[in-house]
């Protein structure tokens, strides 16, 4: 019963129909872990229909040429929170946190208050970004994450997958977070075996709502993983003895002393999403922070997503990259860590990568995407064209010269056409 | 022994000065006061600058010269000489082969609160905003400043040499600000770039009104932030008026100029009146453009000038009058959004500012994107070409060397590479503008304080220790 409530949930998104088929030409095309090549994007319906140096244009599809541009997949970032804010400050637009002094907030959703007509999302396009791993904070355990594509006016088009994992903070003393998560998921787990009694009251009385207890089902059957927000590396540690005891999977979100003990990682799988600007000590938790913490913790062979953790500032993801590539991390390593590598810890293989049956999220680019000068020039996402207005654009289109800035007096009824 | 250093320090005001620089009278004058104020106990670096020459890189002045290849000559910390193509032999000079790389001033932050907030942050050491009143003009961010904050070190990793340190934007008027060079130091009048001049930080919009309106005190709206600053400016005039009907007083001619001071200083208001006499810049964060338009109006009114608006998202919508006016703006790349005030920034306004003629800076206002001002300022020059606004290379790089520099008041001192000027030095390893490049050398006074390649002891005290372990 609770398996297929549980696989209900997940296969919440439907991909719209999408007929066009446009076949992107001449381009340098950045293909998922091996050496880019001179070819062609085929999009169809939605998704990549063919990639390569020989991929056949069908009959009737629009050719764009895309010449001296790189093309790549649609940019992920891992932890963005797109569409649950509108301005920091403002209450009333935020959607991110369910509040409260629960710090048990689980059944809270991040995808029931992702607004898909959010002005932020154009912008964050405009950096070559399609997808977000949009997440709850707040509390100990925040809540569910979504997986959204930065398309369409609705939730039923943007919000491709939710929820893709639970959200936890350890935040300090780290032993309470602790202890309180290896409660929760022990009595989660009983909650499986004992529902029955627990209806009848013949089981005994559980401190959590029956509802949270229901929603780290899937963390417990290693559906989705746990993403713990952690960054002193023995904090990691202990983690990473509850993760085992437990028998949970967890990815750390910001890791920043995560380079310490990246061995521990690699062994036990755990992927970290980490933001390479947010180096230098930020707090004592921060003290061994290290520009070359993505690179550190590549080459001991932990995956590794990055991520802005922002909304206003998810445009940046490229930027971020680019500076995990300048701290040491290849940039074959630094393109697959925005895009490959999110879609596979989370499950989405449907995304990710310029390859046949991938959904048809794809960039182009000026030139070397991570660089500072180079600019994106068309974008993609189900196949379908997106404009790059924003309304930022709007607003430099306003102020492009002056005087002449305040909207105009109208025109006269009379004098209307 | 110690109850006798007690009393020494108690009754010190009526002693005679035993050293030179240790005085005993109060001070006599305004000028008097202020040196004093300033006046470094601690004393600075006593090292000797090498005289050495960086040859065949490709040197970026920030003066409208682009030489390629290029050298400059350093001597006694000053540039002594810079050119196109190879320098004559130099005497005495070490000869640094630069050859593929850049050169750069080292880079000015305009708006920083290290050391006043530091990385990491401490409770303890958090001395930014004297939020307990909403106009403390008489507090200066040299008394809260941490020369110990461990983000100095990561900020000359990343090419920056000079920083402007403002208190918070908590208060209306938020106290004095000092130009620090980033030097290692005990002390931060030691710090203090010389001869740089004082600064008074002000803020309009919402903080101010947010931080006392949640406490229910005064303002809470901006119609309560423009009255706290007019009152606090007509209180100044009084001031000013009282001090110099003192001075021009016959008992005060008789007596001289050093006796005509009033005894009953006052720190707040000798700061707004040394604003209205036009020594200490005004640096005055604010984001709306009609709040902007608000700030003109009220320095007219009270008859001082605005050095520069900082953050100013919406300057790009009044560039025409900050231009008229000479009114220089600091703001980030692509920063927006985080409250109502920032939600209409664009990518483009460094480049719209600077096309109008206003001296623009981008700054980080942030211990983390202080370590990348070259990288913000490659993204307005990206931000400009994407939109076919002129904005050259000369003037990207302004945006966080030059410009800064003449917010700051010092731009006779640092900010450009020009012969006389102090030799703050930034050698990237590739072109800086670059999301790649990487300072590897940094010269602060023709020291080299930065290799990339060997990092050496850690600046901070309390970063020693952190590594060692069993």
């Amino acid at each position: 019963m609770n398996a297929v409530i549980l696989i209900a949930s997940i296969l919440l998104a439907i991909e719209p129909a999408a007929a066009e088929c446009v076949a992107l030409v001449g381009g340098r095309l950045v293909l998922p872990r091996e050496n880019a090549t001179i070819g062609t994007v085929v999009l169809q319906d939605g998704v990549i229909a063919a990639v390569g140096r020989d991929a056949a244009v069908p009959a009737g599809c629009s050719q764009v040429d895309v010449t001296d541009r790189v093309v790549t997949a649609g940019l992920i970032d891992a932890g963005a929170d797109l569409g649950l804010v509108e301005i920091d400050l403002e209450a009333s637009t935020r959607d991110g946190s369910a509040g409260g002094a629960d710090p048990i907030r689980a059944t809270f959703r991040a995808a029931d208050g992702y607004n898909p007509r959010s002005v932020l999302i154009p912008v964050a396009r405009s950096g070559g970004v399609t997808s977000a791993i949009i997440s709850p904070s707040g509390g100990t355990v925040s809540g569910q994450s979504a997986w959204v594509d930065l398309t369409g006016a609705t939730q039923a088009e943007a919000i491709r997958r939710a929820p893709v994992a639970v959200a936890v903070t350890l935040g300090r003393p780290a032993g309470d977070a602790l202890r309180r998560l290896r409660e929760l998921l022990d009595d989660a787990r009983l909650f499986q075996t004992e529902r029955v009694a627990w209806e009848k009251g013949q089981s005994r009385t559980f401190p959590w709502n029956r509802t949270d207890l229901e929603a780290l089902a899937p963390v417990i059957a290693r559906q989705i993983p746990l993403v713990v927000a952690v960054d002193r590396a023995c904090d990691i540690e202990a983690l990473l003895r509850l993760a085992a005891e437990q028998s949970v999977r967890v990815v750390l979100r910001g890791g920043a002393e995560a380079h310490l003990v990246a061995s521990q990682l690699a062994q036990a799988k755990v992927p970290v999403i980490l933001d390479p600007l947010a180096y230098g000590p930020g707090s004592f938790d921060q003290i061994h922070a290290r520009p070359n913490n993505a690179a550190r913790l590549r080459a001991a062979g932990v995956t590794i997503a990055l991520s802005t953790f922002s909304a206003h500032n998810a445009r940046k993801l490229r930027q971020v990259a680019g500076n995990a590539v300048r701290e040491g991390l290849s940039w074959e390593n630094g393109m697959d860590a925005v895009t490959l590598a999110p879609a596979e810890i989370f499950g989405m293989e449907s995304h990710g990568a310029l390859a046949p049956g991938r959904v048809g999220n794809v960039v182009v680019w000026s030139g070397d995407p991570f660089e500072t000068s180079t600019l994106v020039e068309r974008i993609w996402i189900h196949g379908r064209s997106i404009p790059l207005r924003s309304r930022q654009t709007e607003l430099f289109e306003r102020y492009r010269t002056l005087p002449g800035t305040l909207r105009p007096a109208l025109p006269l009824p009379a004098a209307r056409r | 022994m110690k109850p006798r250093l007690w009393i020494l320090a108690v009754s010190g005001f009526c002693l005679t000065a035993s050293a030179e620089g240790f005085a005993a009278e109060p001070a006599r004058t305004r000028a008097e006061a202020e040196a004093r104020g300033h006046r470094a106990i601690e004393a600075g670096s006593s090292e000797v600058a090498p005289a050495f020459v960086l040859r065949g890189g490709t040197v970026l002045t920030a003066a409208g010269s682009r030489l390629a290849p290029g050298y400059v000559i350093v001597r006694d910390g000053r540039i002594a000489e810079v050119g196109a193509g190879e320098p004559v032999a130099v005497e005495g000079a070490t000869i640094l082969d630069v050859s593929g790389r850049f050169v750069t001033p080292g880079l000015i932050d305009a708006h920083s609160h290290l050391g006043v907030y530091p990385a990491p942050s401490f409770e303890a050491h958090s001395d930014g905003n004297e939020a307990t009143a909403p106009v403390t003009s008489g507090v200066w961010a040299e008394h809260g400043f941490w020369p110990q904050d461990p983000g100095i070190e990561w900020a000359v990793a990343g090419g920056v040499t000079s920083m402007l340190v403002l208190p918070g934007s908590a208060n209306l008027i938020g106290g004095r600000g000092i130009t620090v060079h980033l030097v290692p130091g005990r002390g931060p009048r030691a710090m203090r770039l010389p001869g740089s001049p004082d600064v008074l930080k002000m803020a309009c919009g919402e903080n101010p009104k947010r931080v006392y309106g949640e406490k229910k005190a005064a303002p809470s709206t901006r119609m309560g932030n423009l009255r706290g600053q007019r009152e606090a400016f007509l209180a100044a005039h009084k001031f000013r008026e009282q001090w110099q009907r003192q001075e021009k007083s016959p008992r005060g001619a008789k007596r001289g100029a050093e006796h005509a001071t009033p005894a009953d200083r006052d720190l707040g208001l000798e700061t707004l009146a040394e604003v209205l006499d036009g020594k200490i810049l005004v640096e005055w964060h604010c984001y709306r453009a009609d709040d902007m338009l608000a700030a003109i109006q009220l320095a007219d009114e009270m008859g001082f000038s605005i050095r520069a608006f900082h953050h100013a998202l919406e300057a790009y919508k009044i560039r025409d009058i900050l231009a008229e006016r000479g009114i220089g703006i600091a703001t980030w790349a692509d920063w927006w959004g985080f409250k109502a005030e920032a939600f209409d920034g664009v990518e483009q306004s460094a480049a719209l500012l600077l096309d109008a003629g206003v001296t623009a800076a981008i700054k980080s206002d942030s211990p983390i994107d202080i370590q990348r001002l070259n990288q913000e300022a490659g993204k307005a020059l990206a931000a400009a070409r994407g939109n076919n606004l002129e904005l050259s290379e000369n003037d990207a790089l302004r945006l966080i060397t030059a410009n800064p520099a003449w917010i700051l008041g010092v731009d006779d001192q640092v900010g450009t590479i020009e012969v006389g000027k102090r030799a703050d030095l930034v050698v990237w390893d590739r072109y800086p503008f670059s999301v790649y490049a990487s300072a590897q050398w940094v010269f602060i006074d023709g020291h080299l304080r930065y290799d990339r390649a060997l990092r050496g002891e850690p600046w901070s005290d309390f970063m020693l220790g952190q590594e060692i372990r069993p």
